[in-house]
């Protein structure tokens, strides 16, 4: 199974002109267009949607438009998942690893949480400090959270609660990757390896 | 729902970059990026849980070799640390091999009960969309067949533990079989951020 482009603004239509015109475009020789890349290319570039919350580590105010560095790559997920989020953010850290040292400064990861009624701020930002104490884990009032879901088009699911009040989610397995303009360039499959998230990584770094 | 199928739209993608690749190789002469599965190796050894029953517990030994016997073995069991926040869910992942006659994992308790439950869990992908299931058990293939236990696959859960699971630690599992009986697997915890661990998460899959 493969993730669909729940990142692309104009849903599953675009995606698929856009696929085509670029398999078109490679068939058409066009041996001058470079850049490849191992995730989900999404073609269109829209420009990422706002994204303000509260920062976990310094419980600080987050601002996506400001302090932007060459690349950023957005996770959306929640701190009760116990596979699939880590896995991510594991891959991802990994991937950091993997990268010249020169070029971490550049790559900036946000995860945000899709379940505000439990991971707090600062919980958030415990949860990725365990990861790489670079990364940043965003929450906030649960209206604000839930604006950043609706406006990034995150499709979230809560299961119903146990005896004791736990529950768990379902959400977009991808994570997001933005150019230095914070244009939405990527979307990185759940399953993508530490080397082939850190190549995309170097590739976009390049053009800047 | 978008009236469009996504699956075709994904296997147009994919066949868009299969042939799109493969032609920006052949026209650049670069190197593609190497999908190479990042193993890292097996933290734990394997362990035939059944070989270090102890020996004050006869009932185990007579469980454990009861095990030995039907020929279900348990190895590369390691769990995911956590965070340090209150509440927190871990998963434990395994392979069983079992040379012998089919069996079936149907539970899984843990000792001492750091954790609030254990339940076996199932990790879905629909349209991009990632959920999670518990489920009742999974069979294992017999003659030779294996039950492997992954990132972004299957898990045993646990829920609500009540401690900070950290690199050094071990989780004490106690797997539950149809025909096997009960098999105890200690499983190391492994760092969360060092990726997905030695049996396959973050595998490469071929584009
Ligand atoms: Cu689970």
């Amino acid at each position: 199974m493969r993730p669909h482009y729940s990142y692309l603004p104009n849903g599953l239509g675009l995606a698929r002109v856009a696929v085509l015109g670029w398999a078109l475009a490679l068939l058409l020789g066009a041996c001058a267009r470079a850049p490849e890349f191992n995730s989900k290319v999404i073609e269109a570039t829209p420009l990422a949607p706002e994204l303000r919350l509260v920062e976990g580590s310094s419980g600080a105010p987050f601002d996506l438009r400001e302090a932007s560095p060459e690349v950023t790559v957005v996770y959306f997920g929640y701190t009760h998942c116990p596979d699939v989020c880590p896995l991510m953010m594991g891959s991802l850290t990994a991937a950091m690893r993997q990268l010249p040292e020169g070029d971490r400064d550049d790559v900036r990861v946000v995860m945000v949480t899709i379940d505000p009624e439990r991971d707090t701020p600062e919980i958030m930002g415990r949860y990725v400090a365990q990861f790489d104490q670079s990364f940043i884990g965003l929450s906030g009032e649960p209206a604000d959270v839930g604006k950043a879901i609706a406006d990034w088009r995150i499709e979230v699911f809560r299961g119903d609660k146990d005896a004791y009040g736990s529950y768990f989610m379902s959400h977009p397995a991808g994570a997001a990757v933005l150019d230095a303009r914070r244009r939405m360039r990527l979307e990185i499959p759940s399953d993508a390896s530490p080397a082939q998230i850190a190549a995309d990584l170097r590739t976009l770094l390049q053009e800047s | 729902m978008s009236p469009l199928n996504p699956s075709r739209v994904a296997r147009a993608a994919t066949l868009a970059v299969v042939v799109g690749t493969s032609l920006l190789a052949a026209c650049s002469g670069e190197d593609m990026t190497p999908v190479t599965a990042t193993r890292t190796p097996a933290a734990g050894t394997p362990k035939a849980a059944a070989t270090t029953a102890p020996t004050t517990a006869a009932t185990a030994a007579v469980k454990a070799s009861a095990a030995a016997a039907a020929g279900v073995r348990v190895r590369d069991a390691w769990a995911r640390s956590t965070a340090g926040n209150p509440d927190e869910n871990s998963a434990v992942y395994l392979v069983v091999e079992n040379p012998g006659g089919a069996d079936r994992l149907i539970g899984a308790t843990i000792s001492p009960p750091i954790s609030r439950t254990v339940e076996l869990h199932v990790t879905e992908m629909n349209n991009g969309q990632m959920a999670m299931r518990q489920v009742e058990g999974w069979d294992v293939p017999g003659s030779g067949g294996t039950l492997e236990l992954k990132p972004a696959g299957n898990h045993v859960m646990l829920i609500a533990l009540n401690r900070q699971l950290k690199v050094g630690d071990t989780v004490s599992l106690t797997l539950k079989f149809e025909k096997a009986g009960e098999i105890k697997v200690d499983a190391p915890v492994r760092d969360a951020a060092a990726a997905a661990g030695g049996t396959g998460g973050g595998m490469a899959m071929p584009k």
